[in-house]
Formats: C-alpha cells, sequence, structure tokens
C-alpha cells in the first residue's frame, strides 16, 4: 500500500521537477519544450498542495495559490501555442534554433 | 482636471498612431495635424496661467487605491511651468510643418516614438510629484532613445570613430542620461524614504532639511548629474553634438528646443528650490563653471564649419547662461527677478533653437539636395532673423531674459557678467560669419534660380513670421509673462 | 498721456514691418513713397510737438510713460518717452533728413535688385534712431541703440554681391556691438548704485553722491558708458568701422554714418553730461580720445583718393570735435556741431553720391577729373559743402559758428590728464592748427573734381554710351533744399540767432553757452587766413601741373603707404591681438579640448562598453535550452546557498 505522507509527496514532485528540468534541456521541439515546462510546473503545484495538505490544512492558501497558477500558467500556454503556429505558418517548423534572430549578428 | 486633457491629448494621438491607422506607414500631414491638435490645448491652458494667472491642479485624493500607498499623483500648471507647456505648443506645430518633408515616408514607429517623447515632456513639466516627474522623465528618454535608434542617420566619422551607424550615438546618448537618471533615482529614493511618502514638489525643501548632511550633499550630487547632463552643462556635454547631427531633424529640434528645458526646469523646481544653501555654498564655482561654458562653446563655435555645429555649440553658449541665472540665486527670498528671467529664457531658446535648428535642416541639403544657398532668400531672411533674435537683439525677446541673467550675475560680480557677455559677443559672430560664408558668398558660379520647394513657401514663411512676431511682442512687453512668473515663483518659494 | 508721442518713431517702425512683407513684384516707387512718407509723418509729428509746445526756450518737457517694460524685484525699466528740447531737434534732425534722403534714394536705387530690402531697413533705421533719441531711460534707449546698429549692418551690407561688403557689414555690427558689451555694464553699474536708469530719475538721486564709494562707481559707470559711445560715434580706438561702412549706398553714409546714427555717443554723452562731470578719468579719457580722433581722421583724410572714404574719415575728425566739445564740458557746443555737421555733411555725401551716380559708379577722384562742370546742381551743393566744412565764412557756412563755439569752448577750457593740468590754451591752438588739414582735404577733393579738362571723358562716355548729366528732379531737388538749409543753418547758428540760443537753450551745461559774447571782428583776420589757404589749395589741386607734384609730395611724403595707408594699424593690431588669437583659441578649444575629452573619450568608452557587452554573449546564443539551464543553475546556487548558510 502506497502510503500517503507529506515525504512521498514531495518525492513525486521532485521526479515531476526533475523530468520537467530534463526536457527543457535535451528537447529541442518548442512543443516537447512546452510540456516539460508543464510537467515541472505541476511537480511544483503538488508540493504546495502537499505542503497545505499535510501543514496547514485550517486554511487553504496552497489551493488558491496552485487555482492562481494554474490559471496562469493556462493562459500562457495559449499565448505560447498560438505563438508556436505562427512559427509555424512563417518558419515551417518549431526548432528552437529557429527563433534565435533576435541577436544581431551582423555588426561589428 | 483641464490640464490632464494635456497628457490624455497626448496619449491618445499615441493610441491612434499604434492603432487606428492600419497603415504601416503613416502619412506624414496626419501626423502635423496631430501636432496642431495637441498644441491647441496647451496654448489655450498655459496662456491663461500665464496672462490671468490661473493655477490648475489635478489629483487623484478621493481614490481609495492610492491611500497609504506611497506613491502620489498630482499635477499641476501654473506661470511657473506654463511657458514650458506653451514653447511645446508652439515647438511641435512649427517644427512639424517646417520638417514634414523629412518624414515624408517615416514608418509608423517614427511618430510612435515621437509621441511617446512629447508624453514624457508633456508629463515632466506638469507633474507635481516626485516620482511622478522620474517617471515622466523616463518616458521621454525611452522616446528620445528609440527615435535616435530607430531613425538617426549614420554619422561620418570626424575622428577615428569606432562606433559607426546610430548605434553609436545612441550608446552615447543613453551611456549619458542613463548615468544622470540613476543618479537621480538614488536621490528621490533618499528624499521618498525620509518622507515616508511621495511629496510635491513645493515640500521637497521640507524633506531635503530633514536629510542628513551626507545625504543632503548625495542627493544634491545626484540631482545635478541628472539635470547637468540633460541640459546639458558644460563638461557634460559629450553626448550633445553627436546626438544632434545623429538624430533625425524633427528629434533634434524636440531634444535641443523641449528636451534641453527639462534639466533645466528640474534644476529650477527641485534644485535650486530645495538646495539653496548648497547652492550659495557652491555658487562660485558653479557659476564659473557656466561662464567657462559661455566661452567654450563660443570658441568652439569660432572653429566650426557647418552651420549645424555651431548651432549646436552655441546653444551650449546659451545653455550655460540660462546655467548662470539658476546658479546666481543665493537664498529663498531673494533671486526671484533672476530665476523668473531663467524660465523666460528657456522659453526663448527653445523658440529660437526650434526656428535655426528646423531652418537649417530644412535648407542644409539634410532634406533636399543642395542646390545653392544665395538664392534662397526666405529662408535666409528667415534665418538671420532668427539669428539676430539669438543673439539677443534689445526689442527681442531673448534681451529682456539675458539681461535679468547678466544682471543677477553682475550683482555677484561684475567680471562673470563681462566675461559671459564677452563670451556670446565671440559666439554671435562666430554664427554671424558662418552665416555670411554660406549665404552671403559672391556668388561666382552661376545660381541655380531655386526650384519649387527649395525655399520656404509662403504658409511656412507666415509660420516664421509669427514666430518672429511672438519674439518682437515678447521683448517689447515680457512683463506679461515675467511678472506672473516672477509672483508664481515668489509663492512657490514661501510655501515652506 | 502724450500717446502721440510713441507714433513718431511707431509710424516708420510698421512702415518697415509692410515694407518687408511686400511682395518683390512691387513696384519700386512704391517703397519710396510709403518709406518716405512714413518718415515724413515722424516729421510732421514733431513739428506738432513744436507748435504745440508754443515756445521752444525752454521747450516744455513732454513725457509719457506706456507700461513697465521689465520690471523685476532686481531690474526695472519702464516703456516710457521724454522729449525735452535736446531730443526734439534730434527728432527734427532725423526725419527731416531722414525723409530728405529716402526721397533722394528713390532716385538712387533706381534699377537696384533688390529696394524692398533697402527701403525697409532705412525706414527700420529712421524708427530705431527715433526710439533712441525719445527713450526716457538707458535700458529702452539700448533698444533704438542696437536697432540703428543693426540697421546700419543690413544697409552697408546692401550690396553683398560685391566682395568684402558683407566682411565690411560684419565689422560695422560686430564693433558696435563690442562697444555694446561696456553700455551694458555701465548701465548695470548705474542701476545697482542708483537703483534707476531713468533720465528724469537719476540726477535727483545726487544725495547718494556723498559716498565716496558711490562716486567711485559712477566715474566708473562713466568709464564703461563711454566704450559704447566710441564704438557708436567711431572714436579712437573703435573707429574702425567707419571708413569700411562706405561700401553701403551712399545715402547711407549721409544719414546714418555721418549726420544720425553716428551722433547718437555723442548725443548719450549730452544726455548723461552731469554723470561725466563726476568723473575726471572719464573726461580725460574723453580729451584724449576726442584730440587723438580729431587729428588721425583729419590726416588719414589728406590721404584717401575715394571721394566716400575722405569724407568718412572727414567725419571721424568732426565726431572727434564733438567730443572734444564735450570733454570742454561745453554739450551745447557739441550739440551745435553735431546740426552743423549734419548739415554739410549730408549735402557733401549726397553731392558726392550724385557725382558716383552720374559717372556711373566711379568713386575714385583721380577718374573724376572736371565731371562737375556738367553737373551744375551737384557743384552747387559740393562747394556749399565744402565751405560750410571747412567752416571759414561765417555765414555761409554752417560749420563755422559751431565749430568756433567749440574752439572758444576748448580754449576756455581747463583740461587734466591723470592729475597733470594742461591748458586749454594748448589744445586750442592744436585744434586750430589741425583745421587746416580738414580744409586742405576738402578743397583738394574739390581741386579734383573742377580740374580743367576731364581726362576720362572717353572712358566714362563710354560707359553705356549715355553722357554725364544730371537726371530726374529728385536728386538736384534734394540737393538743392540741403544746400539752402546748410546755408540757413550758417546764419541761425550765430551768436544771437535763432538757433545758437533757441535749440540749446534747453541743455544743461551749467554755464551759459553765450556768456563770452564772441568778438566777430576778431574772426576776420583767420577767417581771411583760411579763405586764402583754401583757395590756394583748390587753385593747385586744379592745375594739372602742380596737382601732379602734391601727388608725388603726398604719395612719397613719410608713411604715406604704411601708417596712413594702413590707418594707423589699427586693423593689424586688432588682428594681431583679438582676432588672431580667438581663432587659435577656438581651434585650440576644439583639437585639445572638445574633440579628445568630450566626443573621443565617450566614443571611446561606447565602444569598450560594447565590447564588454559582446564578450558577455558567449552565454546567449540564442538556444532556449542553454538559457534554461542556466536558469536551473543558478536556482540550485541560490538554493544551496541558502541551505548552507
Amino acid at each position: 500500500m502506497v502510503i500517503f505522507n507529506l515525504q512521498n509527496c514531495l518525492l513525486l514532485s521532485l521526479c515531476l521537477f526533475l523530468i520537467g528540468c530534463y526536457g527543457i534541456i535535451t528537447r529541442r521541439n518548442l512543443l516537447l519544450f512546452f510540456l516539460s515546462i508543464e510537467i515541472l510546473l505541476n511537480g511544483v503545484h503538488i508540493s504546495l498542495v502537499a505542503f497545505n495538505y499535510f501543514r496547514w490544512s485550517a486554511v487553504e492558501t496552497g489551493h488558491y495559490l496552485y487555482m492562481l497558477s494554474i490559471g496562469v500558467a493556462a493562459a500562457e500556454a495559449a499565448v505560447g501555442l498560438s505563438m508556436l503556429i505562427v512559427l509555424f505558418k512563417n518558419k515551417g517548423g518549431i526548432h528552437v534554433n529557429d527563433i534565435s534572430t533576435l541577436k544581431d549578428d551582423n555588426e561589428s | 482636471m483641464e490640464i490632464l486633457a494635456l497628457l490624455i491629448c497626448s496619449l491618445v494621438f499615441l493610441t491612434m498612431h499604434l492603432v487606428l491607422v492600419q497603415k504601416e506607414r503613416i502619412h506624414a500631414r496626419l501626423a502635423v495635424a496631430f501636432n496642431f491638435l495637441y498644441a491647441a490645448p496647451a496654448a489655450l491652458f498655459s496662456l491663461s496661467a500665464i496672462f490671468f494667472a490661473r493655477e490648475y491642479y489635478f489629483s487623484f485624493p478621493e481614490l481609495e487605491i492610492w491611500r497609504g500607498f506611497f506613491f502620489r499623483p498630482a499635477l499641476y500648471l501654473d506661470a511657473k511651468n506654463a511657458p514650458l507647456i506653451f514653447l511645446m505648443a508652439l515647438v511641435l506645430p512649427v517644427a512639424g510643418y517646417w520638417l514634414r518633408a523629412s518624414f515624408e515616408n517615416a514608418a509608423k514607429s517614427f511618430h510612435i516614438a515621437s509621441q511617446v517623447m512629447v508624453f514624457g515632456l508633456t508629463g515632466v513639466f506638469l507633474s507635481d510629484s516626485l516620482i511622478l516627474f522620474y517617471f515622466f522623465w523616463e518616458t521621454a528618454l525611452i522616446g528620445a532613445y528609440f527615435w535616435i535608434g530607430l531613425f538617426g542617420k549614420s554619422q561620418e566619422s570626424e575622428a577615428p570613430s569606432r562606433l559607426k551607424g546610430p548605434v553609436g550615438v545612441l550608446t552615447r546618448f543613453f551611456l549619458f542620461t542613463l548615468f544622470g537618471s540613476f543618479a537621480m533615482l538614488v536621490s528621490i529614493a533618499a528624499l521618498t524614504a525620509v518622507n515616508g511618502n511621495d511629496m510635491s514638489l513645493a515640500l521637497i525643501p521640507v524633506a531635503v532639511q530633514s536629510l542628513s548632511p551626507e545625504l543632503r550633499l548625495v542627493s544634491f550630487a545626484g540631482f545635478f548629474t541628472a539635470f547637468a547632463v540633460k541640459m546639458p552643462l558644460f563638461g557634460f556635454h559629450g553626448w550633445l553634438r553627436d546626438t544632434y547631427v545623429g538624430a533625425p531633424p524633427l528629434a533634434r529640434v524636440y531634444l535641443s528646443a523641449v528636451m534641453s528645458k527639462m534639466g533645466a526646469y528640474g534644476f529650477f523646481i527641485i534644485v535650486c528650490n530645495a538646495y539653496h544653501s548648497l547652492i550659495a555654498a557652491a555658487a562660485p564655482a558653479l557659476q564659473i563653471l557656466c561662464v567657462a561654458g559661455v566661452i567654450y562653446g563660443a570658441l568652439i563655435c569660432l572653429s566650426r564649419e557647418r552651420l549645424i555645429d555651431v548651432f549646436i555649440y552655441a546653444s551650449l553658449s546659451h545653455l550655460c547662461m540660462i546655467g548662470l541665472g539658476l546658479f546666481s540665486v543665493s537664498g529663498p527670498e531673494n533671486g526671484s527677478s533672476a530665476l523668473s528671467g531663467t524660465v523666460f529664457q528657456m522659453l526663448n531658446h527653445g523658440l529660437i533653437m526650434t526656428a535655426l535648428l528646423s531652418l537649417d535642416a530644412r535648407s542644409s541639403g539634410e532634406i533636399y539636395p543642395v542646390r545653392s544657398y544665395p538664392v534662397r532668400r526666405r529662408t535666409a531672411a528667415l534665418l538671420l532673423l532668427s539669428i539676430l533674435a539669438g543673439v539677443s537683439l534689445p526689442g527681442m525677446s531673448n534681451f529682456a531674459g539675458e539681461i535679468l541673467i547678466l544682471y543677477a550675475a553682475f550683482l555677484t560680480s561684475p567680471w562673470l557678467a563681462f566675461c559671459a557677455s564677452f563670451g556670446l559677443l565671440i559666439g554671435a559672430a562666430a554664427v554671424f560669419r558662418l552665416f555670411h560664408r554660406i549665404f552671403l558668398k559672391a556668388p561666382e558660379e552661376q545660381i541655380v534660380e531655386s526650384t519649387k520647394g527649395d525655399d520656404l513657401n509662403l504658409r511656412e514663411t507666415a509660420l516664421g513670421l509669427f514666430l518672429a512676431a511672438v519674439w518682437i511682442a515678447l521683448g517689447f512687453y515680457p512683463m506679461i509673462v515675467i511678472g506672473s512668473i516672477e509672483r508664481a515663483i515668489y509663492v512657490f518659494r514661501m510655501i515652506p | 498721456m502724450n500717446l502721440e508721442i510713441y507714433l513718431i518713431p511707431a509710424i516708420p517702425a510698421f512702415a518697415a514691418a509692410l515694407l518687408s512683407v511686400l511682395p518683390r513684384k512691387t513696384r519700386p516707387a512704391f517703397y519710396s513713397l510709403i518709406s518716405s512718407l512714413s518718415v515724413l509723418s515722424s516729421f510732421a509729428l514733431t513739428v506738432y510737438f513744436g507748435f504745440r509746445a508754443q515756445k521752444l526756450v525752454p521747450f516744455p518737457e513732454i513725457a509719457s510713460t506706456l507700461m513697465p517694460w521689465i520690471e523685476t524685484a532686481d531690474l526695472a525699466a519702464m516703456l516710457a518717452f521724454r522729449m525735452d528740447s535736446t531730443a526734439f531737434a534730434m527728432c527734427l534732425l532725423v526725419s527731416g533728413m531722414g525723409s530728405l534722403i529716402i526721397v533722394y534714394s528713390a532716385h538712387y536705387l533706381k534699377g537696384d535688385e533688390n529696394p524692398g530690402r533697402y527701403f525697409a531697413a532705412i525706414t527700420l533705421f529712421a524708427a530705431s534712431m527715433l526710439f533712441l533719441v525719445l527713450a526716457e531711460n538707458l535700458l529702452l534707449l539700448f533698444i533704438g541703440w542696437e536697432g540703428v546698429g543693426l540697421c546700419s549692418y543690413l544697409l552697408i551690407g546692401h550690396y553683398w554681391k560685391k566682395s568684402g561688403v558683407p566682411l565690411a557689414a560684419f565689422r560695422a555690427f560686430f564693433v558696435n556691438r563690442a562697444g555694446d558689451l561696456f553700455f551694458l555694464l555701465g548701465v548695470f553699474t548705474l542701476f545697482q548704485v542708483l537703483g534707476t536708469v531713468s533720465f528724469t530719475d537719476m540726477p535727483l538721486r545726487e544725495n547718494l553722491l556723498a559716498n565716496p564709494a558711490v562716486k567711485e562707481k559712477l566715474s566708473f559707470a562713466a568709464l564703461l558708458l563711454l566704450g559704447g559711445a566710441f564704438a557708436k560715434s567711431a572714436q579712437i580706438p573703435l573707429h574702425v568701422w567707419l571708413p569700411d561702412a562706405m561700401a553701403g549706398p551712399t545715402p547711407v553714409s549721409a544719414l546714418i554714418h555721418a549726420a544720425t546714427m553716428v551722433t547718437a555717443g555723442v548725443y548719450l554723452v549730452i544726455r548723461l553730461h552731469w554723470l561725466f562731470l563726476l568723473s575726471a578719468q572719464a573726461e580725460s579719457v574723453l580729451l584724449v580720445a576726442a584730440l587723438l580722433t580729431f587729428l588721425v581722421g583729419a590726416v588719414l583724410a589728406c590721404f584717401q583718393t575715394d571721394i566716400k572714404k575722405i569724407l568718412a574719415y572727414s567725419t571721424i575728425s568732426n565726431l572727434g570735435l564733438m567730443f572734444l566739445a564735450l570733454a570742454a564740458r561745453m554739450p551745447a557746443a557739441a550739440f551745435l556741431h553735431l546740426f552743423g555737421h549734419a548739415a554739410f555733411k549730408a549735402l557733401l555725401f549726397l553731392g558726392a553720391g550724385a557725382v558716383i551716380i552720374y559717372s556711373h559708379h566711379e568713386q575714385d577722384i583721380r577718374h573724376l577729373k572736371g565731371i562737375l562742370k556738367k553737373l551744375p546742381v551737384t557743384r552747387g551743393a559740393l562747394w556749399i559743402g565744402a565751405i560750410g566744412g571747412a567752416g571759414f565764412i561765417p555765414y555761409a557756412a554752417s560749420g563755422f559758428f559751431s565749430k568756433e563755439m567749440v574752439l572758444h569752448a576748448v580754449r576756455a577750457a581747463q583740461f587734466s590728464i591723470a592729475g597733470e593740468n594742461i591748458s586749454g590754451e594748448t589744445v586750442y591752438w592744436i585744434v586750430y592748427a589741425a583745421e587746416f588739414l580738414s580744409i586742405f582735404y576738402l578743397f583738394r577733393m574739390l581741386g579734383y573734381l573742377e580740374a580743367g579738362r576731364p581726362d576720362s571723358e572717353k572712358e566714362s562716355k563710354e560707359h553705356d554710351g549715355t553722357e554725364i548729366k544730371e537726371t530726374g528732379w529728385l536728386m538736384p531737388g534734394v540737393l538743392f533744399i540741403l544746400s539752402i538749409f546748410s546755408v540757413f543753418f550758417g546764419i541761425i547758428s550765430a551768436p544771437g540767432g535763432a538757433g545758437g540760443t533757441g535749440i540749446l537753450a534747453g541743455i544743461e551745461s551749467g554755464d551759459n553757452i553765450h556768456s563770452q559774447p564772441m568778438e566777430l571782428s576778431a574772426l576776420i583776420v583767420p577767417s581771411a587766413l583760411s579763405s586764402i589757404f583754401a583757395a590756394g589749395i583748390f587753385l593747385l589741386f586744379m592745375k594739372s601741373s602742380s596737382r601732379l607734384i602734391l601727388e608725388k609730395l603726398l604719395d612719397f611724403s613719410p608713411g604715406s603707404r604704411g601708417l596712413f595707408a594702413r590707418n594707423f594699424y589699427f586693423d593689424d593690431v586688432y588682428g594681431f591681438l583679438i582676432l588672431r588669437p580667438l581663432n587659435a583659441a577656438g581651434g585650440l578649444a576644439y583639437r585639445a579640448v572638445e574633440a579628445p575629452v568630450f566626443l573621443e573619450t565617450l566614443r571611446a568608452a561606447g565602444y569598450f562598453l560594447k565590447k564588454i557587452g559582446r564578450f558577455f554573449t558567449v552565454f546567449q546564443r540564442g538556444i532556449l535550452n542553454e538559457y534554461a539551464f542556466f536558469i536551473l543553475i543558478a536556482a540550485l546556487l541560490f538554493v544551496i546557498i541558502a541551505l548552507f548558510t
């Protein structure tokens, strides 16, 4: 039986966080990059909820924070995905290396 | 409530530039029309503040959200800052109209940048709160930054300049002004911290009084650096020449005519008002610095061969004159006439620089290819008129301001007045000499008859004559402005 | 309130504004009509004031204050006019002479490229001069003072396409502005001490004079004001601009550089005579400068061959004479000579202008031999003018009694330079001797112009194939009127005449001008002597044989090539002491300070900052994953730091 306690929850959170980290470091596809960010975010969310549940269950601040954060993340994902679509339309792909043109290399 | 209209006006035009006009390029006529539309309320309110001594004040005290928050937004307009708003009301349409050809095909961002700058400048002159002052100050700088950065022209290198292109100019401009702004931010932080709250301009002296002596000195240095760089005073003028030459013509006029007044206004409203004990202590050094600047600018004028360069350094000379007026004030109870002369001189300097720089850009081939100077009679005549106003011919408005400054300096020491007026004399001679060399050359090569667009057309000439009429009217009756400024300053300095 | 008084300068001022914006296609006659009518109406207004005053001696003062001009806690000056006898007489002179000369210009400028500019400027000049004369305080006077300078600049530069003309205009303007620098400082000093610069109020503050410090400052102020007066009235060492100013059209030389503007300095000193009485230094400076100017002008005039240059140096010399009278504390004599000089010098200049116009712009007297024979009216005018200027025939010569008055004053005066007393007698004899020089140069000129056969006749006939003769009626008419005025002035300026006592009685000179009536009989011998001298000079220069000898003599006289030809090296000294060092300083300031310190350092700073920035971009290659990695590392570092501290 899985023991449902703070330690295990935090372990799960850490796992998700590390998976996310691995993702954003290695993935060159922007869609997967996004996915990794979401995983990373969810790791943090789990720790938020877990702390609230096990330590300060009288008030539900952690839950609120989680709700707020997920809302912002959703909005951000919507913007990001739409930008991905535009990028795909313009460049024909969503590779990370395609969007490094802001740095201007022309100047001496 | 009315003065908010000014800010809103510029904001609305900004939004119109941004949103309403869908085209990539905005027609230059539209931008000029916006300038005229902005000028109408600006002229209305500033003139009623000057002539009828009306005072406008606007703040948001009833809004709950500002309670307990340390930021206190308030705007004011009275005879102290009305000359500067009036200056903007004249500069924007006149320069825009004269230089329309220079931005005929400019991209949308050109107008957006200029509008941001106008918004910032209006705000700086109107704000009655230290933090708001800083906010608008930075806004104006951001506008100028993008304007010069995006539309400045590459610079022909005189010295082995390593940085070519507008970015180089921009870097220098940015470095200097950012340096000044940060110094000012520190001072503002110190004042706000000791006051516990944002404060009205009139109450800065109280906050300064409660600073420790060391902090008082540091905050003085901070403000001084920011304003001295922006004006610029002698020694802080390194960015001046390159930026002006590199900036697009319209931006150059705005920079010289209005933006330099930001620094002068800051000196006048903050430094001279709040730090008079320090000013009095440092007055000899500061006055000598300013007189040195007057002479130095004039000497550089002698060695320059381009009209624009000479105007830039003559402008440096005159700004140092304004500085001399500011620093000839030694205490809170006296010197209000020197200060009012100085504020009046800010207005004059702005108007004259507008005319000089616009006409020069209009005729020097920057916009149209150079043909031959002598055939441009109207341009030459108006330019000569502006130069005469600039060398403060009695009967023109510049004289009234300059004489008040010189007299204040004379009361400190006759030698200061002598050296300053000697410097002005050299500068005037240099400007005249170059004008002669360019416009009064005996036409050995055949004169190309002026084609349409070379010389000023009738409407442009009328605009120029209007400016001249303003100079002469203010020259014969300067009291209409100076008197109300002096009263306003007197009241202002009595508040704490 | 007497608001009409403001109309006197206002009408020409508005006319000038109108003239300067008229379209270029306007007929030239229209310009001259508006211009002369406006100045004439000023003249009429002045006459109206004269009639209203009912009696001219003493002239009842008309004062009017319109509004405050500059009125602050420190400095205050009203926009106010005052007409007293001095101002009234000056107004008559300026507007009367001005309208005559504008009428004359209508013909002189026929065929000019840009008559609009000329008439606008000369009308503005009349306005400024009237403003100057009527101004009630020194600061207000400064508007007119600079205004006349500006108009002089514009008018000298009228033929700007000719080489050297713009430079002459420039020099005239800036020598005057240099003088004005001192003028302004003098005004400041006066204001600081007396608290007012009003002509009416200043002398009333005499209770301050008990304080020796105040007296010293006032004396200093007088010296400073002299700087302005010297520049405007072409006194040594600030006289260098006046000979150059002859580059302008001749009517301008007549009106501005002989009759009116250059006398502004004299007018100023007359107005502030009470101040100069207080200052021993100012008086000795005045004496030295005036005497030197008088001599230098007279000597240089003898060596000129340009007809206008002769008259220009003669003007300088006569201005010196006026200042000499002021140094002798006799402003009334100076004022009288101002008028006498205006009468004959305007006549001479306009006559010279007629000669120049009818000979198609020839100004060298050596090429103008015998020209007067064809120009009867001009001939009469020049003769009357020369007699008036040389001043040796009582009543006929406009300058006779005024010069006598000055000499009289000088003889009676007691001068002192730096504590050394110099008797008036010494100065008197120097001046008296030098007066022969003025006879010399004027009759030398006449001798050339009247000389037997015009040997350049063929040349001048080749000019456009037109013959030399007086055309039109405007120029001869004006010359005629002025000749009559000149003779008339010679009569009224006599002791007991209306001019001598009338106009001048209002001047507060301290002592009455005719307190020692001149013995007319005593003047007969010197007058006869002068007449013989004049006739001799005239005849010598008329005969070609003796003329050649005299030319050789003048040519080989010591200094004729160096000292005299180069205007006593004044230009060179100024160039060497002021202009070249300034130019060098300008170049040095740019090369040694501005470029390396302010421009290049900053450019370099920007450059290095950019380099540093570029170095750090190795961490920012534009690859998102790397950024994320750096963020994670940084976050980890923070955690580690937080954990272990």
